[in-house]
């Protein structure tokens, strides 16, 4: 028997990181008892404990293997020569504490021993509470929670991945729940990107929920989302607004939109900005609609030539009704173009009609532009509420309200539901949407509100979608912007998706922290393994086979890889992307345990409540209270004879 | 109009029932909240008075009234 029942082997050679070791012949049964807890020897993904003196250095085994079977008898190792492969990682050193790195190398022969529990909360647990947030605990000792750094976490960016169903919301859901505990973090900041309207109900009490939506649900304490155009940069806004634009027809909307924002700060002075200093990028509002009438109004024109008169005495050839007056001047505010003569350059002098001067040829844009304006689906960016400018630029609200409601709201979490959203200007508009954030934490960052003295976590929920290595747009760069430099203004990201492979590799490389869930396409794997700082190929091997809601937290926010089965929310409280049940356990005498399904009679359908749905692009419904008198014949399901 | 609890049920949770709007609302064990409309206030008696929830709503509420998701 051994003396020491932690001992499992001896050093045999040692290469680089990479350690041998010759298992005792004691541990053949693979399993060794210490202080009442039972361990498994030479589990894969499990750390040993190397004593060197007062120090001690862990690895994690990588590898297990046996030599062959001994010849002959009364050989020395009956059960062959069994041994590990093990990968150093970190060495605890003579105060006690685990840090990473060693500074020396066994050598041969040296003790190999199992980490006991003791050893492992001495490990992950935390130098200071207030730092540390349980997420979780370990896969291998449940007695030990998860401990996450949570300032690296924020400020050194994360990233969560997994395959669809690998628990990934869930465990976003899970995260975010610990990292908006109101007794530890009363002042958490976070705000999510929320393409799929999955999270509004998994964090209920604890968010504000803004959705792009017609009938934002004010019911439940949901508030429209707006983000006015005059926010966005001018590159931005020209990419959502006209589309692309030539450099010269760029020059000369940029200076149209400076004289109107210059009119608009003349009619409504701001404090910080003056008509000096004004510039095309500048948060100042100016009336995208007049931007609109007066550009269509020098493509389209055609004026009625004054012989002998001067260059800018025209007159504009409208179409004129029987009394002499236009048919229809146009109307900037409801999008409504004037009406103009044809051209006529023969015949008598005053029946002539040019076309007007120094067009920008820029007809299809505005023609673009014109729809959008018109476009309810647009009405979150060109018409945005309170913060719609007026004919002469004026508005009621100030970008002051929206950073309110959004990074200053109550709630720690704010959910911005991007599920109503044109797919086609997502990853413009969600480009906009982080320099509009970054940008007022960034000048803000010496004050209570900025990002320095609250640090900002992002969620960037399905990130694959608009960050891609393809999508050059500007959700990319201000992305690859907050990931390089927002660390210093106190702004984080956290990145989710299911495709790693298909994200920028620069923006993936700047995660300091990787939640790799199961994935189990081969791409995904590799990016996942070259991004994450730990050269642990071994832990990362692990990948296809973990279950459900469990993940390897690798990088700056844990002092060591950590296989963790992350905390789930509630059950009430899952977000909304539970795959749907195709059969619904149950049957009529017990009762189902949920609606629906395919193995239950199905209710009288009725799609014009579909169309109605579809048309007010919401899910909500909105039932119509048949009267209250009138009788209630229950339904007879379709195809069944009474 | 407040939550009943169904400590007992293996399947429901818990539900409640909006008088005004007749609208019964009930929240499974797994998750899944519906919203059933137009119940009459004698149903919802019935319900409370049943001895099995479940039962009572794969009999008689299940395919009689119009539901949604909440």
């Amino acid at each position: 028997m051994r003396s020491d029942p932690t001992l499992i082997g001896t050093v045999q050679d040692v290469a680089g990181t990479s350690v041998s070791v010759s298992l005792v012949s004691e541990t053949a049964t693979g399993l060794s008892f210490y202080k009442g807890e039972s361990y498994r020897i030479g589990q894969v993904g499990s750390f040993v404990r190397i004593p060197l003196g007062y120090t001690s250095l862990f690895g994690i085994v990588s590898q297990v293997g046996a030599g062959a079977a001994p010849k002959t008898e009364g050989d020395l190792h009956p059960w062959g020569n069994q041994w590990l492969k093990v990968q150093l990682v970190g060495e605890r050193g003579r105060a006690g504490k685990f840090e990473r790195g060693v500074s020396q190398h066994p050598t041969i022969n040296d003790a190999v021993h199992i980490v006991t529990e003791d050893d492992l909360r001495e490990i992950y647990g935390p130098g200071d509470p207030v730092d540390f947030v349980t997420v979780g605990h370990l896969a291998s000792a449940e007695s030990i929670p998860a401990l996450v750094n949570i300032n690296k976490l924020i400020t050194r960016h994360s990233a969560v991945v997994g395959t669809t169903g690998a628990g990934k919301s869930t465990t976003v859901a899970g995260l975010l729940t610990a990292l908006s505990d109101p007794s530890r973090y009363p002042s958490a900041r976070i705000v999510v990107l929320d393409i799929h309207g999955e999270y509004a109900k998994a964090l209920a009490d604890r968010s504000s929920v803004f959705r792009v939506s017609t009938d934002a649900n004010a019911e439940k304490g949901e508030k429209p989302l707006q983000i006015p155009f005059w926010a966005l940069s001018f590159d931005e806004l020209v990419k959502l607004s006209f589309g692309d634009l030539s450099d010269e027809a760029a020059a000369v909307v940029s200076d149209a939109i400076v004289a109107l924002k210059r009119e608009s700060l003349g009619n409504q002075p701001r404090e910080g900005i003056t008509a000096a200093r004004l510039t095309a990028d500048s948060p100042v509002p100016f009336c995208i609609h007049k931007l609109w009438f007066d550009l269509h109004q020098r493509e389209h024109r055609t004026i009625i030539p004054t012989p002998g008169g001067a260059a800018d005495e025209v007159e504009s050839a409208y179409v004129l009704d029987a009394a002499g007056n236009p048919v229809q001047p146009g109307d900037a505010m409801s999008v409504t173009p004037p009406l103009y003569r044809t051209v006529k350059t023969t015949g008598p002098a005053h029946e002539r009609v040019n076309w007007g001067r120094d067009p920008i040829n820029i007809r299809q844009q505005l023609a673009v532009l014109g729809s959008k304006l018109r476009d309810p689906q647009f009405a979150f960016l060109f018409n945005p509420g309170d913060w719609r400018p007026g004919i002469d630029g004026t508005v009621t609200k100030d970008l002051d309200a929206l950073l309110k409601d959004w990074l200053g709201s109550p709630a720690p979490i704010s959910i911005l539901d991007l599920s109503g959203i044109p797919p086609a200007v997502l990853s413009d508009l969600i480009g906009a949407l982080l320099r509009i954030l970054y940008d007022a934490l960034f000048w803000g960052r010496n004050l209570p509100e900025g990002g320095r003295l609250r640090p900002l976590m992002l969620v960037l929920e399905e990130a694959h979608a608009y960050l891609g290595k393809e999508h050059v747009g500007t959700a990319s760069s201000a992305v690859r912007r907050i990931a390089k430099e927002g660390r210093k203004y106190g702004v984080g990201v956290m990145i989710v998706s299911q495709r790693p492979s298909e994200i920028d590799p620069t923006i993936l490389s700047q995660c300091g922290t990787i939640f790799a869930m199961r994935l189990a396409n081969d791409i995904d794997r590799g990016q996942v393994t070259g991004a994450a700082s730990d050269n642990l190929k071994g832990l990362f091997d692990m990948l296809p086979i973990l279950r459900t809601g469990e993940a390897i937290i690798v990088g700056e926010a844990v002092s060591l890889p950590m296989r963790t089965l992350i905390d789930p929310p509630a059950k009430n409280r899952w977000p909304d992307s539970r795959d749907p049940n195709v059969a619904v356990r149950g049957d009529a005498t017990k009762g189902y345990e949920d609606e629906g399904g395919w193995a239950v009679p199905r209710q009288t359908e009725d799609y014009t409540i579909v169309m109605r749905q579809w048309r007010k692009q919401s899910p909500y419904y909105e039932h119509k209270q048949t009267e209250p008198d009138a009788p209630v014949a229950p339904a007879t399901p379709e195809g069944e004879n009474p | 109009m407040s939550w009943i609890e169904t400590p007992d049920s293996s399947n429901l949770a818990r539900y409640k029932y909006d008088d005004r709007a007749r609208v019964l609302t009930v929240e499974f064990k797994n998750g899944g909240t519906y919203n059933y409309y137009d119940v009459p206030q004698a149903v919802f008696e019935q319900m409370k008075a049943a001895p099995s929830k479940g039962e009572f709503l794969a009999r008689s509420i299940k395919g009689a009234f119009r539901y949604a998701r909440v």
